[in-house]
């Protein structure tokens, strides 16, 4: 399986502490992570995923906009026939889960989450349905 | 065995082609028979120095010179592997993520694996690769380096060697080593100050050298330089297309070494253990054991 991970930082807020976080522990569970750094566009995101040919992309969110944004972002994704699992993390209020997971959005991860639930989940992911 | 799209400019099948040679899963003679006839017409330029000094975001500023004339980029970064994890962290792009829309512009991170010389094993192939896909200039970052890492020279056609205007001082300047490979020296972070002085210790060294060298000073913030070390970029590609032979003689011989090392890697574990025991019995000198593996594995050499 490749290990490539693209971890990114959505819209406009400024904290990445914990997009940070979460790098460190997929690139010490041995994946390679491209890490874009704050305030990417749906845009950026896809075309970076396209680039690099990640396998995942992992998506920080702390502003509130994540419906709008995330919305955005799997579209761009289906227009382009980018067809990869996009996990969720940040500041995410439990009544908007069930609507991200609608969108396709493979798994949310909120704050206080152990780094190695995440790891795992992907992991998982990739082994059970993006053997490459 | 070139994805379908390739040769029209389909950036995707570009990337899945960079990802079939960085695990090796490609077939290098069919490959190159495919995409030869389009290589050639890029001006490969590689970027090399310390951790911090600069290189992503040199490199940023590079191809925004490079599209006001309208040319195709392609950029390959490259960051280390941990020897630990096998891990990276590939952090390159943060510096130039404004250029992710832009259609005439492609960037890679690679992870340097487990090269020694700065870049990653089959760099060679994906910047071929990239040129026959059709751009311009093609950059090529190394991950940090020290003073020894002299690789990306025998890579690209101009090497800019980056310089922090507190890199020490002129005794620093006078090693071997990277301080040899470069075509265009450029001191960073001119804003910082100091960068005269480095200036003349890099000019006082190249100085005592023959061929075409440049040094620069340079700043981000407030811009300042970039501009020339564009055109020195563009100066230097006739000189460069002179001496292109010696590097692909060099680069033929490093994979040579490669391949050996690769070949060294597979050996069966239980040849070199049963040599040990005839080394430490006394039956054996360790040269004599490592050449009687190296006959049974089919390479007969003796000095």
């Amino acid at each position: 399986m490749r290990k490539k991970i693209l971890i990114a930082k959505l819209g406009l807020d400024g904290h990445d502490r914990g997009a940070r976080i979460v790098a460190r522990a997929f690139r010490d569970a041995g994946y390679d992570v491209v890490y874009t750094g704050i305030r990417q566009s749906p845009e950026m995101v896809v075309n970076t995923a396209l680039q690099e040919d990640v396998s995942v992309i992992g998506i920080s969110i702390l502003s509130g906009a994540h419906l709008v944004l995330i919305k955005k972002l799997l579209e761009l994704m289906e227009e382009k026939n980018l067809k990869i699992p996009v996990v969720v993390g940040g500041i995410i209020p439990p009544q908007d889960i069930p609507k991200l997971k609608e969108m396709g959005v493979a798994e949310v991860f909120g704050s206080g989450t152990p780094t190695s639930k995440i790891v795992a989940f992907v992991n998982k992911i990739l082994g059970d349905k993006y053997d490459t | 065995m070139i994805p379908e799209g390739f040769f029209e400019g389909d950036k995707r099948t570009l990337a899945k082609l960079l990802t079939m040679i960085e695990d090796g899963s490609i077939d290098y003679e069919q490959f190159y028979s495919e995409i030869s006839p389009r290589m050639g017409k890029a001006h490969i330029i590689g970027i090399t120095g310390a951790p911090g000094v600069g290189k992503s975001s040199l490199i940023g500023a590079l191809i925004k010179e490079a599209r006001k004339e309208g040319k195709k980029v392609g950029a390959i970064l490259i960051d280390p592997t941990s020897p630990f994890t096998g891990g990276s962290l590939l952090g390159d792009r943060i510096r130039i993520q404004e250029l992710a829309t832009d259609d005439a512009v492609f960037i890679r991170s690679f992870a340097s694996r487990n090269s020694k010389g700065g870049l990653f094993k089959e760099v060679r192939m994906a910047v071929d690769a990239m040129d026959a896909f059709g751009f311009d200039y093609i950059f090529v970052e190394s991950v940090g380096v020290g003073q020894a890492e002299c690789e990306i020279y025998e890579v690209a056609h101009t090497t800019l060697v980056l310089i922090s205007p507190f890199g020490g001082d002129y005794v620093q300047i006078m090693k071997s080593g990277i301080m040899e490979i470069g075509d265009i020296f450029v001191i960073t972070k001119s804003d910082l100050g100091n960068c005269e002085l480095m200036k003349s210790f890099v000019e006082k060294e190249i100085s005592s050298k023959e061929g075409w060298k440049k040094v620069i000073c340079t700043s981000l913030q407030p811009p300042k330089g970039i501009e020339d070390v564009y055109l020195a970029i563009k100066e230097h590609r006739d000189v460069a297309s002179k001496n292109y032979g010696i590097k692909v003689k060099w680069s033929i011989i490093s994979a040579m070494r490669s391949i050996l090392e690769d070949m060294l890697d597979n050996i069966d574990e239980e040849k070199i253990n049963s040599a040990v025991r005839e080394v430490m019995e006394g039956r054996m000198s360790v040269y004599s054991a490592a050449k009687k593996i190296l006959r049974e594995e089919g390479i007969e050499y003796a000095r």
